[in-house]
């Protein structure tokens, strides 16, 4: 079976590394060791995460550390893996801020598409989970938030397609 | 039973809730400032039924023109046009009628000889220039300007025809400094701000200033206003007051009392999709 040998990487570090700041942090040989068994060339693969700035590699002693950054792509993947607990305040925390963040300077409203990208990114969860709670702030808080049509994604509320949102302060 | 929640002249006459009235004093006070001004409010919060109410009140001093662009397929400024002409015959027609008793120039005495379909006519062929003779006569007869309301220009972002209602601002936009008295009034959506926003920078930068917001909910005072006009009772109250519902939807409960119908049912439903 052929296998995605740039996000066994990711997922391998994940797994073998450690949480820090900066991102998270494994062994250069004990990734590369383990990436071996599955992969016939680790080093070019982990060269090319590096070079897409995905991997930084930082000097420990005689050896090397990866750091893996915290892109969009590699929160995904850690949510993926290791499935962290998102608390719905941190949620409507992150909601709040970035409606806030996109809304037209005329209008107070922010497209739902935007706020998605950018509240998924944050928090490393996918479209679905980002529907589901997002409805759910509704439900529990909905006079904080009103919807209007348009926007790049549309959820469904009540008998509407709604698609842009305004948090009201 | 649908037509009760559409606006018409008759019911505009009303406005409903303290938070609407803010909004036409504002409208009221920079007229005399704003060439270009845009309502912008969700679907039902009330865009139409404010612009028939302020159309009636701008009528005192103004022309002012309502037209309804959602009938027009092509919404170049001619098309516009000419709808506005068909739609307020009555009162062009007045104000040709004063005219006729007052010292014109050459151009405008011949200008008010015009029929109406000579006047949609030329203001579907030359709109530009129809407006320049159309705005100079109402500042000869003694009336503070032309007031151009256009009601549902882009029905959506989506909307095909948006490109020509687009343009066709643009140009009122660039004519704007030649003609002292023109004021155009826009209802907007807030996705077709968005779209002019992203694809047409220039025109929204001017029309920013002159954005007015409707009230995109109905407050607790502008409810008491309204339960008290249409005999609502405690428990549609305590409903309507668990979240942010529009003027439209507010109206279709308390005319219909069916939260199904108006397309919430519960408190407010709540469907993944």
């Amino acid at each position: 079976m052929p296998i995605n040998e740039r996000k066994l990487a990711i997922v391998s570090g994940i797994v073998l590394g450690e949480d820090s700041e900066a991102g998270i942090s494994v062994r250069l040989s004990e990734l590369r060791q383990v990436l071996s068994r599955r992969v016939s060339n680790p080093d070019a693969v982990i060269g090319k995460l590096t070079e897409e700035g995905v991997f930084k590699m930082e000097k420990v002693g005689g050896g090397f550390r990866v750091i893996i950054q915290y892109t969009p792509e590699v929160r995904g993947i850690y949510s993926n893996v290791i499935e962290p607990t998102i608390s719905f305040d941190d949620f409507v925390k992150e909601l709040n801020n970035a409606v806030i963040k996109y809304a037209n300077p005329a209008t107070g409203y922010a497209d739902l598409g935007a706020v998605m990208k950018h509240v998924c990114g944050r928090l490393g969860i996918g479209e679905l989970d980002f529907d589901q709670l997002f409805l759910k702030a509704i439900r529990i808080n909905g006079r904080r938030y009103v919807l209007s049509y348009g926007g790049s994604h549309r959820i469904r509320v009540g008998s509407g397609y709604y698609g842009l949102v305004k948090v009201i302060p | 039973m649908q037509s009760k929640l559409l606006a018409t002249p008759e019911r505009a006459n009303i406005l409903l809730g303290p938070s609407w009235r803010a909004v036409k004093d504002k409208v009221m006070g920079m007229i005399n400032d704003y060439q270009l001004m845009a309502l912008v409010g969700r679907a039902g919060s009330g865009k139409t039924h404010m612009v028939l109410n302020l159309c009636s009140e701008l009528r005192r001093e103004w022309l002012c023109m309502y037209l309804d662009a959602a009938q027009l397929i092509d919404k170049r400024l001619g098309q516009l046009l000419s709808v506005a002409v068909k739609d307020n015959e009555d009162f062009i027609k007045g104000v040709l009628r004063v005219a006729k008793s007052k010292r014109l120039s050459n151009a405008l005495s011949r200008f008010i000889k015009l029929s109406i379909n000579d006047l949609m006519a030329a203001s579907l062929n030359y709109p530009v220039d129809f407006l320049t003779m159309l705005h100079d006569l109402t500042l000869a007869v003694g009336l503070r300007g032309l007031v151009i309301i256009i009601d549902e220009g882009a029905l959506s972002q989506d909307d095909q025809s948006i490109g020509g209602f687009i343009t066709a601002v643009h140009t009122l936009r660039n004519t704007m400094p030649r003609l002292s008295g023109l004021r155009v009034i826009l209802t907007m959506l807030p996705d077709v701000v968005d779209y002019i926003a992203k694809n047409d920078p220039p025109l929204f930068e001017i029309l920013n200033m002159g954005v007015i917001n409707m009230p995109d909910y109905v407050t607790e005072e502008d409810l008491m206003e309204v339960a008290d006009a249409y005999g609502l009772n405690g428990e549609l109250l305590g409903l309507i007051k668990a979240s942010n519902l529009s003027m439209r939807q507010i109206i279709c409960v308390a005319e219909l009392k069916d939260l199904q119908k108006c397309g919430l049912q519960g408190e407010v439903e709540v469907t993944i999709t």
